[in-house]
């Protein structure tokens, strides 16, 4: 039990991925090697959350690809978790993971003996003391007013290694039967080895598009997780998933969404890289006097690769704050209209905003919130007197190379747009050739340009526009080279890091038309992205030839005003110009 | 990967990335041997070897995978083949799969070693197609007279062979930043519009922050600054750029970065003309092309 009776802490674990346990294994997880594993994470985690916890949540995946003879290993790492964490075996809950699965016997129909030794495993644990269970989920009550609700996002695949189907009548009674059952102003924990959408699309959607998305999330159960939402609306639902080894966190309204990545998984030989993706357990800590509060510590496993011993590595914990969605951050001048859109196989809040005739759309909430808040936690919006065009000066200013230089947003940014190409204009990955074309104005412009040309099997060609090209060679500027591309091309994109007039995207369909009257046709379709489009500004006049504008943030603003109403440069001069 | 598109994850390989490989092989005559080079792939979705194995048991083609050593175990078995054979070369694991026994292990050797001239060829030619006259005789960058320039833009305008130079940049990187371990933080440094994409590719496929000055070179007029962020003096620069001549551009950079409170001592780029280990005092720099074995009968004057 918490120390302070009013705070629930939660441990979550998924994705053990029990293969090679024996002798000679290079899996942390192996049997001569996981109470190690465990009390080293344990000791960085419990400091955190006081020294132990509530409840042990597990989602999934104990074993790989079906081996079930790992299932009592499994159980001993469970047991020894339990222990560090001082709590009962009786405290954790597992659900199902399409990996715990006999595959042979779920081709041949038999649902039950397929899953019959995950049961056995799991009935050693709190599931075999539930208040309700059926062939779906399992209800586990606790004495201290926490509920934990276990799904199979399995049952009812259509093929091995998919989410499930959830019908009506299987909806109606999880929420009748099982989330009804919890009072309302008590704390539920839904666990799920898929994740239900909506959840961000950043990690492989561009390059996989739908097939990901319908592999690895549950969209078969977003309308029931809307149920649960409106069902309860006094406690907090607490989510927590696995399966795609990439974790993310977000909070709408007082549900919490988390998926944590896996805590297993083979170590690699040396002196080859491990590989990127860092082993994970999470404690959630919510407040049961106080909804609003929730903190969450994630324990990472970094392989320290320059170490001889291959099973070298560290634990540390860090806060990972749950971002709140982008609700919170639209003012009420912005006219914005939201639309559900189907993305991909799942459905997705896409903010869409008029422009002055062209309708900015945005790529993904999550993607456009992450921005946001890195702006604003790392102080990256500047004011002041910025040149961009030789008759407006920008009097706001952000660093598109502190977001776009880290590691994590560009492939982000990119993947979005790669969705968004595929699904608004039929881009589709690899095969495009001289039919599309990329345009990348400027340093970042060029970069994005270029990654997405290669997704796309397409040509992308780098445009200065900065100062007119004053300072530019000739091989870098609007040439016959890329006057013939684009008379080439049946769509044209053109990528640049920030919208706020629109003249440079306007001053390069200029420059190709001067260069080559007959480069851009009438059933030429033009397109643009860009990191940051002010969706306030109704000055994108010169931009009607767009057919479509994608943004990865439309809630900066960008405020800027004719030069000629400015003081002069002697007095007030500018920060940046370009002029 | 790039080709893959799987930009989040590079070191990844995604169904996606299978269903390309094994399109790839299907137009390929039967009886074919293709080498797949698995450098830096950690991880693969069990779904995507499905398609290949099914298209190199319906072309007969012998499947060589090298470097597998993080995915040998997953490869032996997500692939199903009639024959399988695993085994060692030096320190990089290698898996066979086909139809027939796999070929020796010193022809595989043989392979690989063709396989590495082969990518340096691509580069090379890459670097050929992009010559360009200089009309004035003189260099934008740097004050030289000479009558033949490099365009960095025709390389990018080709995605095989920006591919090719933005992997084997990526190798260098990788290679630089082994020997950086324990330094202070490394940050790729691109400061042109035409070096920056290979910058940023060979960035992210090494998972490091990469940094955009616009900028130094050719016409050094730095039109946007991270000088307002402040010191960085836990950094350390890696400049990747195009083509080095004289130095210029590299030389402004190196300033920028002490500005910064920065070291810069290593770069990377695609063409040097100038390859000698110490042509530029106080740098390391690696080029992938020597272009005087381009252009032997080149000439710069000051």
């Amino acid at each position: 039990m918490s120390t302070e009776s009013q705070k629930r802490s939660i441990l979550h674990i998924t994705d053990l991925h029990l293969s090679d346990i024996g002798g000679g294994s290079r899996e942390f997880l192996r049997i001569g090697s996981y109470r190690e594993y465990l009390r080293d994470m344990w000791d960085q985690m419990s400091p955190h959350i006081g020294g132990t916890v509530d409840i042990i949540v597990a989602t999934g995946d104990f074993v790989d690809r079906g081996r079930t003879g790992h299932f009592e290993h499994a159980q001993s790492i469970l047991i020894e978790l339990a222990r560090l964490a001082g709590v009962d075996k009786s405290r954790v809950v597992v659900c199902l993971g399409n990996h715990d699965i006999i595959r042979r016997e779920e081709l041949a129909g038999q649902h039950t003996a397929a899953r019959a030794p995950f049961r056995e495993f799991a009935s050693q644990f709190g599931n075999g003391n539930c208040a309700k269970n059926s062939n779906r989920a399992a209800l586990i009550s606790f004495d201290n007013r926490l509920h934990c609700l276990m799904l199979d996002g399995t049952f009812g695949a259509m093929e091995p290694d998919i989410p499930g189907l959830l019908d009506t009548d299987a909806a109606d009674e999880l929420i009748n039967e099982f989330v009804r059952a919890v009072p309302e102003d008590e704390i539920l924990v839904v666990g799920s080895h898929y994740p239900i959408s909506p959840f961000p699309d950043d990690f492989a959607i561009g390059s996989e598009g739908p097939d990901y998305v319908r592999r690895h999330f549950w969209i078969g159960a977003v309308d029931f997780k809307r149920r649960v939402a409106r069902v309860r609306k006094r406690a907090p639902t607490l989510w927590l998933f696995g399966d795609v080894h990439h974790p993310d966190g977000y909070r709408q309204e007082s549900d919490i969404h988390i998926i944590t990545g896996r805590l297993g998984v083979s170590v690699p030989l040396p002196p080859k890289p491990e590989s990127q993706l860092p082993r994970q357990a999470r404690s959630v800590v919510l407040d049961q006097g106080d909804f609003r509060v929730c903190d969450v510590f994630t324990a990472n496993f970094h392989q320290t690769s320059h170490l001889p011993q291959p099973q070298g590595g560290e634990w540390s914990v860090v806060p990972s704050p749950v971002r709140q969605t982008g609700l919170l951050y639209r003012s009420a001048s912005m006219a914005t209209n939201g639309a559900d859109t189907e993305i991909a196989g799942s459905t997705r809040r896409v903010g869409m905003s008029e422009v002055s005739g062209v309708t900015a759309t945005l790529l993904d909430q999550n993607l456009n919130d992450a921005i946001y808040e890195r702006i604003r936690d790392e102080s990256l919006y500047r004011m002041g007197r910025f040149r961009t065009s030789g008759s407006s000066d920008s009097l706001g200013w952000v660093s598109i190379g502190q977001i776009l230089g880290s590691v994590s947003y560009l492939p982000r940014f990119c993947s979005a747009s790669l969705a968004w190409l595929w699904k608004s204009f039929d881009i589709k990955p690899h095969r495009n050739g001289d039919t599309v074309l990329f345009l990348g104005i400027d340093c970042w412009g060029a970069s994005v340009a270029s990654l997405l040309a290669v997704a796309c099997g397409s040509s992308s060609l780098c445009v200065a526009v900065r100062a007119d090209g004053r300072y530019h060679t000739a091989g870098e500027l609007v040439d016959s080279d890329v006057a013939s591309a684009t008379k080439r091309a049946r769509i044209v994109v053109v990528v640049t890091d920030v919208i706020a007039t629109g003249q440079s995207i306007a001053s390069v369909y200029s420059r190709i038309q001067l260069a080559d009257p007959d480069a851009v046709r009438a059933e030429q379709r033009w397109i643009a992205l860009a990191v940051l489009v002010d969706a306030n500004k109704k000055i994108l006049e010169p931009c009607r030839f767009l057919a479509g504008l994608g943004a990865a943030c439309l809630d900066i603003k960008l405020p800027s005003v004719p030069s000629e109403t400015m003081p002069g440069d002697d007095i007030a001069p500018a920060v940046v110009s370009f002029s | 990967m790039l080709a893959a598109g799987s930009l989040q994850r590079p070191q990844a390989v995604a169904t996606d990335t299978g269903s390309l490989l094994a399109e790839t092989i299907q137009a390929l005559p039967l009886h074919s041997t293709v080498l797949i080079d698995c450098r830096q792939v950690s991880f693969i979705d069990h779904h995507a070897m499905e398609p290949l194995s099914k298209a190199i048991s319906e072309k007969k083609t012998c499947l060589i995978l090298s470097d597998t050593n993080s995915i040998a175990n997953h490869l032996d078995s997500a692939m199903t083949a009639s024959h399988k054979t695993g085994f060692e070369l030096g320190e990089r694991h290698i898996s066979c799969f086909g139809p027939q026994a796999a070929p020796a292990p010193e022809a595989i050797a043989r392979m690989l070693a063709e396989a590495q001239i082969l990518e340096k060829q691509c580069v090379t030619d890459a670097v050929r197609t992009s010559i360009v006259a200089v009309a004035d005789g003189r260099l934008a960058s740097t004050p030289v007279r000479t009558t033949i320039a490099y365009n960095a833009r025709t390389i990018l305008a080709c995605p095989p062979q920006f591919i090719w130079t933005s992997l084997l940049l990526a190798d260098e990187l990788r290679g630089t930043l082994a020997t950086m371990k324990g330094v202070k933080k490394p940050v790729v440094l691109a400061v042109s519009l035409r070096a920056s994409p290979f910058a940023v590719a060979a960035s992210q496929l090494n998972s490091v922050s990469c940094e955009i000055v616009d900028h130094m070179g050719p016409t050094p007029k730095i039109l946007e600054d991270q000088l307002s962020i402040g010191p960085r003096v836990n950094e350390e620069c890696i400049y990747i750029g195009d083509f080095c001549i004289g130095g210029t551009e590299l030389r402004i950079a190196q300033t920028y970065a002490y500005l910064r409170g920065r070291a810069l001592r290593r770069a990377i780029v695609i063409g040097c003309l100038v390859c000698e280990g110490n042509a530029f005092p106080g740098i390391d720099v690696r080029a992938l092309v020597d272009l005087r074995v381009i252009s032997p009968h080149a000439k710069y004057e000051l």
